[in-house]
């Protein structure tokens, strides 16, 4: 007991420098294994996303691009298909995404509502949604935003400098979903109408005698205004200018009925020069093996890094022994027993070897937890 | 026949400019041997000889008419505490103890049980040295003299048979010095103090010789 506690006086003497002892190996140890483990958890949750979704369709355009659209709702995807391609008849069911639009940081995603049974998605408060204007949150969406059924929120415009463009829709919180590990759980779902009207290909607009207080606030012409909710009694206010087939869609997710008609629609999709097929967890593999070469090429770009850490290290250390050796000539001249000083200096490294495991566990533990959503919902 | 507690023979070490020789040396029990010489006659090597920090290149030690000489270094340094009593030069506390720690140094790194007689005896040093309240204190806020009054302190604390003192009042006023000799006779030790301070008298003075 005496070595324990006459080496956690020896801590609370030098506070200052222990941590930093403590923090320097935690931090050698602890970073590496979090980018480590951050890379394997992020691939092992992309490989289960990618395994949920056979095929996607989209835009020409990048195949790794689009396979990261499906998997993160990444709005980022250039360019659209019509709606109308959603159709693959009886060999596939097609669900079409239309994605871009944002709450925040939260994706506004426009999904055919059989999407929740395909993905057994689970309204756990609420209802889904069934009209223009109502959404439901993912789970960690909700909790981040505070979002219950009977919430409403604004999604921001999605051109910020177009002050001719479409005006936001407000959405209805009618639900919110269970926890599911897809990508859903950061996202707002609401069919794709709505998202049509938040990019203005859909809309509502009254007269002056038939506008109701807040719900039409922008003017389209002298008496003429446009609905910026859809409220029940607006509803039928609601309409697009042109063929319902055309309108764009970001992405449709395939799921084929068998292997043969998988095999069968691949082919004659990855024919057709108007738009781009991919198997997520193909596209995923590739994806993964570029980012185990990048991981290593970041290990090795930090060696030398590393290298210089331990050597300051051992500086450090080298210097506390040196610090040392004016105890050790007292203990020496008043006769006390060598044994039981090194028995103090051993519990102290102990002690610092423990702190600083204890250090590196958390960054190895939470770098994953923290990194992995940070890369996935970005 | 009472054992001489220090007796010396053919003594002769590498000590600066020239060797410490000391052809004979006899100390009886209780007496105070004051050794004096300028800087680098050798009264410190001759000081950590009798201590057992050093091994004599030639001669012999004999401490209460025991071969402590040609002991291995090991055995004179467990053999130390409780038979002589160190007060060094140089007053370096352990920082991570508290001064009432550092007095106590043997007991609270477990070198010896604590009992209520050690805490006693210590209490009692600290009255005699005029030393201020220790426990809690940390050592860094004692002034050099009470520093120097605590590391006296120490070498006592273990009722040591002999006491070998290295300029033991260089940072104290004359109270303080008159505090340090008194403890010093009060203790009974055989006392070899090396020392410039015309205030501690010894029994006998051996004065080593200058320069080569």
């Amino acid at each position: 007991m005496i070595p324990l506690r006459r080496a956690l006086d020896r801590l609370r003497a030098r506070p200052g420098a222990q941590a930093a002892r403590v923090l320097a190996w935690g931090l050698g140890l602890g970073l590496p294994a979090m980018v480590v483990g951050a890379v394997a958890a992020g691939g092992d949750l992309l490989r289960a996303r990618a395994a949920a979704v056979p095929m996607v369709l989209g835009p020409p355009g990048d195949h790794t691009d689009l396979a990261l659209a499906a998997l993160r709702f990444d709005g980022r995807i250039h360019g659209s298909l019509p709606a109308a391609r959603a159709t693959l008849g009886p060999r596939a069911e097609a669900l079409p995404l239309r994605l871009g639009h944002r709450v925040g940081s939260t994706p506004v995603v426009g999904v055919d509502p059989g999407l929740l049974r395909v993905r057994g998605l689970r309204v756990a408060d609420g209802r889904p949604f069934v009209a223009l204007g109502e959404a439901v949150a993912g789970a960690r969406a909700a909790a981040r935003a505070g979002l219950r059924p009977g919430a409403q929120v604004q999604p921001a415009p999605p051109l910020h400098h177009d002050l001719a463009g479409a005006t936001p829709l407000v959405l209805s919180v009618v639900g919110v979903l269970a926890p599911s590990g897809g990508p859903e759980d950061d996202a707002l779902l609401t069919d794709l109408a709505t998202t049509w009207a938040l990019d203005g290909h859909l809309h509502g607009h009254a007269s002056a005698d038939g506008q109701s207080g807040a719900a039409a606030a922008a003017e389209l012409a002298p008496g003429t205004f446009l609905l910026e909710e859809a409220r029940p009694e607006d509803l039928s206010q609601f309409h697009a200018h042109g063929d319902p087939a055309g309108l764009p869609v970001s992405l449709i997710l395939v799921h084929p009925r068998d292997a043969r008609a998988h095999d069968q629609l691949w082919a004659e999709l990855s024919l057709d020069p108007s738009v781009s097929v991919v198997r997520p967890a193909q596209a995923i593999e590739e994806l993964l093996a570029l980012a185990a070469d990048l991981r290593d090429l970041a290990l090795l770009l930090l060696l030398p890094g590393t290298v210089g850490a331990v050597a300051l290290l051992a500086l450090v250390e080298r210097l506390a022994a040196e610090a040392d050796r004016a105890e050790d000539a007292v203990f020496a001249t008043q006769g006390l027993p060598a044994g039981a000083v090194r028995a103090i200096r051993r519990a102290e490294r102990l002690l610092v070897a423990t702190a600083a495991l204890a250090v590196a566990a958390a960054l190895a533990a939470t770098g994953p937890l923290l990194l992995v959503p940070w890369a996935l919902h970005r | 026949m009472t054992a001489l507690a220090l007796a010396v023979r053919g003594l002769h070490h590498p000590a600066g400019a020239r060797p410490l020789v000391l052809p004979a040396l006899d100390l009886a029990p209780g007496a105070r041997l004051v050794v004096r010489g300028p800087s680098g006659s050798g009264k410190t090597t001759l000081l950590r000889l009798i201590a057992g920090e050093l091994s004599p290149a030639a001669g012999e030690l004999r401490v209460g008419g025991a071969p402590w000489s040609a002991l291995p270094a090991d055995a004179r340094r467990a053999g130390r505490f409780g038979t002589i009593g160190v007060i060094p030069q140089e007053l370096t506390l352990i920082d991570w103890l508290d001064a009432w720690d550092n007095l106590c140094l043997g007991w609270a790194l477990g070198a010896r049980p604590q009992s209520a007689g050690m805490e006693a005896r210590a209490a009692a040093l600290v009255a005699a040295l005029g030393l201020p309240p220790l426990r809690g204190r940390a050592p860094r806020t004692l002034s050099m003299g009470e520093r120097q009054r605590l590391v006296v302190a120490r070498a006592l604390l273990p009722g040591p048979g002999l006491v070998v003192a290295d300029e033991p009042t260089s940072a104290l006023d004359p109270a303080g010095a008159d505090a340090v000799d008194a403890a010093l006779r009060a203790s009974g030790a055989t006392a070899v103090v090396a020392t410039h301070d015309p205030r501690l008298a010894g029994d006998d003075t051996l004065t080593l010789p200058v320069g080569p």
